[in-house]
C-alpha cells in the first residue's frame, strides 16, 4: 500500500491582532497518529479546520504527496473532518447517513458492528449523545479520504464507547493518517504514535510524552 | 464512477431540505400575490430564504457534505440548479393544468 504524506505549513493566523498560529508546521504521513494537545484556546480546533479548509488563514501551505492544494475542494476529496459540534442532518436516518458517506464496497464491513446494528433503524434525530457521536468517528473514519482531522472525539463519551472508539482508531491508521486533539489527554497519548504540544501560538514537537510536564501543560505525576 | 453518484445523491438531499420551506414561501406568496409571484418566490427567493435559515439553524450541517467531497458554494450553486429544473418543470405543469381548465 503506498503512503500519502500531508504537510501543513508556515501557517499563520491571527485574531484581533492576537497571534493564535505563528509558522506552524505539522507532517501527517499514511499510519501516523499526531496528538495535539494544548490548553483551551491554544488554536488546537482553529488549526484543524485550516487544515480542511473551512477557516482562512493569514497565510498556509497544504501539501498532499508533494502537491500544494490552495483550494478548499482539491482538500475536501483527501481530508475528512470530525467538528466539535454534531454534524449530520437531524432528518436524515442513520441508514441514509451511512449510505451517503461510505463506499459500497465498505458497507457490509460498516454494518458488522454491534452499536451500528443497534442504531441503524434509528432517525439521527432519536440517537443518543454516545450513539451519535460514535456513529459520526465512524462514519469520518471510514470514509474514503486519506487524512483524518478529529476535534475532541473523546467528549461526553462513556469508557466503553472511548475504548472501542480507540479500537477504530489504531485500526483505521494502517491506511491513513489520523490527527487527532482532545483534553482528554490520557486517551491522546494512549492512541498516538507522534505527540505535539500547542503553545503560545506555536507548535512543538516532542519526543516524549515527560515534555508534558517540562512544558507546563501537565504536573508532576499526571502522566 | 460510485464516487460521483454518491455526491449526487448528497446534492439532492441537500435541495430535498430546502423543499419543505421553499415550497412553504411559495405557496405563501401565491396566495397573496397570486400566480406570478408564486412561480417567482419558487424560481429563485424560496431556495435562497431556505439557504438563509439553515446558515442560521444547522450551519453545521454543512460540514457532513464537505466530508463527502462537496464543498458549501458547490452545494448551494447546485442546490439552485435543481430547484431551478424542478420548479420550472412544475410550473409548466402548472400552466398546462390552468390552461386547460
Amino acid at each position: 500500500m503506498t503512503k500519502s504524506v500531508l504537510e501543513v505549513d508556515s501557517v499563520q493566523k491571527q485574531y484581533d491582532g492576537k497571534i493564535i498560529l505563528s509558522d506552524v508546521y505539522l507532517k501527517c504521513e499514511t499510519n501516523n497518529i499526531i496528538g495535539v494537545l494544548g490548553r483551551n484556546g491554544s488554536g488546537k480546533s482553529t488549526l484543524l479546520k485550516i487544515i480542511f479548509g473551512i477557516v482562512i488563514a493569514d497565510f498556509k501551505f497544504v501539501r498532499i504527496d508533494g502537491e500544494v492544494k490552495s483550494k478548499t475542494s482539491e482538500l475536501l476529496h483527501q481530508i475528512s473532518y470530525l467538528p466539535q459540534e454534531n454534524f449530520i442532518p437531524n432528518l436524515f436516518s442513520v441508514k441514509k447517513a451511512i449510505v451517503l458517506s461510505i463506499p459500497k464496497d465498505k458497507l457490509d464491513e460498516f454494518y458488522a458492528d454491534e452499536m451500528i446494528q443497534s442504531i441503524l433503524s434509528k432517525k439521527v434525530k432519536h440517537l443518543s449523545g454516545g450513539e451519535l457521536r460514535y456513529l459520526e468517528i465512524k462514519i469520518i473514519l471510514n470514509n474514503p479520504s486519506k487524512f483524518v482531522l478529529l476535534d475532541e472525539p473523546y467528549n461526553g463519551l462513556s469508557p466503553i464507547i472511548i475504548e472501542k472508539i480507540n479500537e477504530l482508531i489504531i485500526s483505521i491508521s494502517k491506511e491513513k493518517g489520523i490527527i487527532i486533539t482532545d483534553h482528554n489527554y490520557e486517551n491522546v497519548i494512549k492512541v498516538s504514535t507522534k505527540l505535539v504540544l500547542m503553545k503560545e501560538g506555536k507548535l512543538h514537537h516532542l519526543k516524549d510524552k515527560n515534555e508534558l510536564v517540562e512544558k507546563g501543560y501537565l504536573k508532576l505525576g499526571m502522566i | 464512477m460510485e464516487f460521483t453518484i454518491r455526491k449526487l445523491a448528497n446534492i439532492f438531499e441537500f435541495y430535498k431540505s430546502t423543499l419543505t420551506i421553499t415550497i412553504s414561501i411559495s405557496v405563501l406568496a401565491g396566495v397573496f400575490g397570486g400566480f406570478e409571484t408564486f412561480k417567482l418566490v419558487l424560481v429563485v427567493f424560496g431556495y435562497f430564504i431556505s439557504v438563509l435559515i439553515k446558515e442560521v439553524n444547522a450551519v453545521n450541517e454543512y460540514l457532513f457534505y464537505c466530508n463527502n467531497g462537496i464543498s458549501k458554494l458547490q452545494l448551494i450553486v447546485c442546490g439552485f440548479l435543481m430547484n431551478f429544473v424542478f420548479s420550472a418543470l412544475l410550473i409548466l405543469g402548472f400552466s398546462l393544468i390552468l390552461k386547460n381548465l
